[in-house]
């Protein structure tokens, strides 16, 4: 150990290596150093900036590297109060390298969003030419971001968050509302989240999204409306790809975006108003709510994909899921949750003598939420079914039954999405096959134990035959030297209960072993069926052979049992033989 | 050799102590360099990797090879949460190796511009030296020693960026 200056975890490195890294270590390379700076600076983004400035006195190739870095992440968490923190940030940005341009930045900050440094690192960002921001508003009050801090001819990407939690607690009482409006006409992805938007005053949300003419990606999860929650959203868009809204509820929900291809709504309770979409290319329509399937708007006519599901289908108007369906007419591949079919079935006379919109299905995937059997008195008819399929012969239908569903759901609450669902089977599925594996391994190796057991044991039992006798012998020379006839009474009753005992505890051992060898198939069994039918042809065969091995072992328990029991019977009968010649000749 | 791949185009890489290595073109794809060499047409023969000894080259095919398996993230909403999962299991045990290897693998990378792979080994890089101070971050990285800063010029930055570490 030549190396007893280097760090123990070098140390550990280079006993688990080979010869071949000793000599590298021998020769002492400084790699690292030697790489481009764009590498090191790479490096140093996944850590905070403190920790890159940290680098600074390391050596002169490290002397000023941080201050050329094109990332910046902030977090006033990081400071015991925010002064302190202002003043990191005001260093930071004038130790830096002024001519590099700044591609990101990461805030995090706790206060007002009118603070300073919050002014002077937007600025900073945004006249080194950032390209991405992410900030973080941990505000536990109601603030409000002014938007016009945003004024910027390169940012691509926004994400506005004010945290909904905090290392593990729910900030309550903050909200951060939008003010005035901002210059962003790059900006392609905009992602708001815990934000309050407003709809009906000068700076509402739909002017804010058409001054980014560039907008691709909009996100918006857990926004509220300023006033109620519960009045209309409007997004129009002209250029707009892919929509997501999750977790917040509207009245009326309008989409209007020519270019729109993916649209995502979450967990959305949906009312009267219900959605209006105009979105001619889409292609793929998620839908995943407690009720409300009014969607009504122009044709779908390049729906590849769509995905519905509803967690309180009693509460929803059949009407509803029937337009959907006309509204659905070219998707290729569809996915609802079993309980909107049930639904169905009790209005069955609404589509009665009707035709099937589903003209271009290739396949439907039906799968059942956690939705309370009572509520929904019906099973899916056969009448829904064919209306389903009666427009596409062709399509594949498949089925989850309630019965695997909520195997394989019963640790989650509510509402899985029907890919995750068929993520947890496979991975259930998987777990299942190696415990079954597992099991089978075991109790091979307990059979096998067994059999060596049961061939012990008799040679025992052959063997025990001989002390037992001179025993009896050793008994004999006793009794004439005493009280012969006394004695030999006693010691032959207590011989035979101990006999008896001794039978009693065997069986009782060797039942156990049959029982527990039956349960484990049993188990084995168990999971099994629990298995998808390829994984259960797979280890049929070893299961086959392990019943077929249990079954020698048990019968050769038993046929032990039955010798020992014989065994026992002879012995006793040479007991009582004795006991009654004694009696006999002391009476 | 299996019949099965015999179809797929293979391509040989040959490292700086000439050991050679067939590999699908497949994998071979994960590195940018190299797709470039093949659209160029100039890869039918041996490509030789004279700065990349076998011991690292092998590693990186081990990794091309996972990589280039997994299905991939497509621009549809529905991502294969598992096989998400398990590329990051195979990530996190791939990155358990010494340092002067996780260098070599970074800039043997770097030459081959295999993108997530170069994430891979600065993340790992960046959690090893994550809070250490300057001396433990020296020995973790085996800075040379004929660069170090003289105690005047090291105090000097220390100044400087004593705003950092009040």
């Amino acid at each position: 150990m030549a190396k007893n200056k280097m760090n123990p975890d070098i140390l550990i490195w280079e006993i688990m290596g080979s010869e071949n890294d000793k000599k590298r270590l021998d020769v002492e390379v400084d790699r690292l150093s030697s790489l481009p700076d764009d590498l090191i600076h790479k490096i140093l983004s996944f850590n905070d900036t403190i920790d890159a400035i940290n680098t600074s006195t390391l050596s002169s190739r490290w002397r000023c590297i941080w201050t050329t870095m094109t990332c910046l992440d902030f977090s006033s968490e990081d400071f015991p109060n925010l002064p302190k923190f202002s003043k990191f940030v005001k260093h930071v940005l004038s130790g830096r390298d002024n001519q590099r341009e700044v591609s990101s930045v990461k805030l995090s900050f706790h206060g007002k969003a009118s603070q300073v440094f919050v002014k002077r690192i937007l600025e900073y960002a945004f006249s080194h030419n950032v390209q991405q921001l992410d900030i973080t508003c941990l505000a536990e009050s109601k603030i409000e971001f002014p938007l016009s801090l945003f004024s910027s001819q390169t940012l691509k990407h926004l994400i506005l968050k004010k945290a909904y939690r905090h290392k593990g607690h729910i900030l309550r009482g903050g909200s951060m509302t939008l003010t005035s409006t901002w210059e962003v006409p790059a900006l392609t992805t905009l992602h708001l989240n815990e934000i309050t938007l407003s709809q009906d005053n000068t700076d509402n949300f739909s002017g804010l999204i058409s001054k980014c003419v560039n907008l691709k990606n909009l996100t918006l999860t857990r926004c509220h409306m300023v006033g109620s929650s519960f009045i209309d959203f409007n997004i129009f868009h002209s250029q707009l790809s892919n929509l997501t809204m999750e977790y917040w509820n509207v009245r009326l929900l309008s989409v209007v975006a020519p270019q729109l291809k993916n649209l995502i709504i979450r967990r959305h309770r949906l009312s009267s108003g219900g959605i209006m979409i105009s979105a001619p290319d889409l292609a793929y329509l998620l839908l995943q709510c407690l009720y409300g399937l009014k969607v009504y708007g122009d044709d779908f006519h390049y729906l590849e994909k769509a995905d519905i599901s509803i967690s309180a289908p009693y509460r929803e108007d059949p009407q509803n899921i029937v337009g959907l369906f006309q509204l659905l007419h070219s998707v290729k591949d569809l996915t609802l949750n079993l309980e909107i079919l049930e639904h169905l079935s009790s209005s069955v006379e609404i589509i009665s003598h009707q035709h099937s919109p589903l003209a271009n299905l290739k396949s439907i995937k039906i799968y059942p939420l956690l939705v309370d059997k009572w509520q929904l008195p019906r099973d899916m008819s056969t009448e829904v079914k064919n209306y389903l399929l009666d427009g596409s012969p062709g399509a594949t239908f498949t089925m989850v039954s309630r019965e695997d569903y909520n195997t394989i759901i019963s640790s989650v609450s509510t509402y899985v999405s029907y890919e995750r669902y068929c993520i947890m089977q496979e991975i259930i599925a998987e777990r299942n096959a190696t415990c079954a594996k597992k099991l089978m391994a075991k109790l091979q190796v307990r059979l096998e134990q067994e059999k060596d057991d049961i061939e012990t044991n008799r040679t025992h039992i052959e063997q025990e035959n001989v002390p037992m006798e001179s025993h009896d012998a050793k008994m004999d020379d006793e009794q004439n030297a005493l009280d012969e006839n006394q004695l030999q009474i006693e010691g032959n009753v207590k011989h035979i209960n101990s006999c008896w005992e001794s039978l009693g505890e065997q069986i009782k051992q060797r039942k156990k072993k049959i029982d527990d060898i039956v349960w484990e198939l049993r188990d084995i069994k168990k999971l099994m069926t629990k298995l998808p039918a390829s994984n259960r042809a797979e280890m049929q065969p070893c299961f086959s052979s392990l019943c077929a091995q249990a079954g020698i072992v048990m019968s050769k328990i038993r046929d032990s049992m039955k010798i020992q029991l014989d065994e026992n019977q002879s012995r006793l009968n040479v007991c009582f033989h004795e006991l009654t010649e004694t009696l006999q000749s002391s009476s | 050799m299996s019949t099965s791949s015999s179809s797929s185009k293979k391509i040989v890489l040959k490292s700086a102590d000439n050991e050679t290595f067939e590999i699908d073109e497949i994998v071979a794809l994960e590195s940018q360099a190299i797709k470039n060499m093949i659209e160029d047409e100039c890869a039918d023969n041996v490509i030789p990797l004279g700065n990349i000894d076998s011991k690292t080259l092998s590693k990186i095919i081990e990794y091309c090879k996972k990589h280039a398996e997994s299905p991939k993230k497509d621009d549809n909403a529905d991502i294969d949460e598992k096989a998400v999962e398990d590329l990051k299991s195979f990530d996190a045990e791939f990155a358990k190796v010494d340092m002067p290897l996780i260098q070599d693998i970074l800039m043997a990378a770097n030459f081959l511009n295999i993108d997530n792979l170069i994430g891979l080994m600065c993340r790992t890089i960046a959690d090893r030296i994550k809070g250490k101070t300057p001396e433990e971050i020296r020995k973790i990285l085996n800075i040379n020693k004929n660069d170090l800063l003289s105690p005047e010029q090291e105090a000097k930055a220390r100044e400087e960026n004593s705003w950092a570490f009040d």
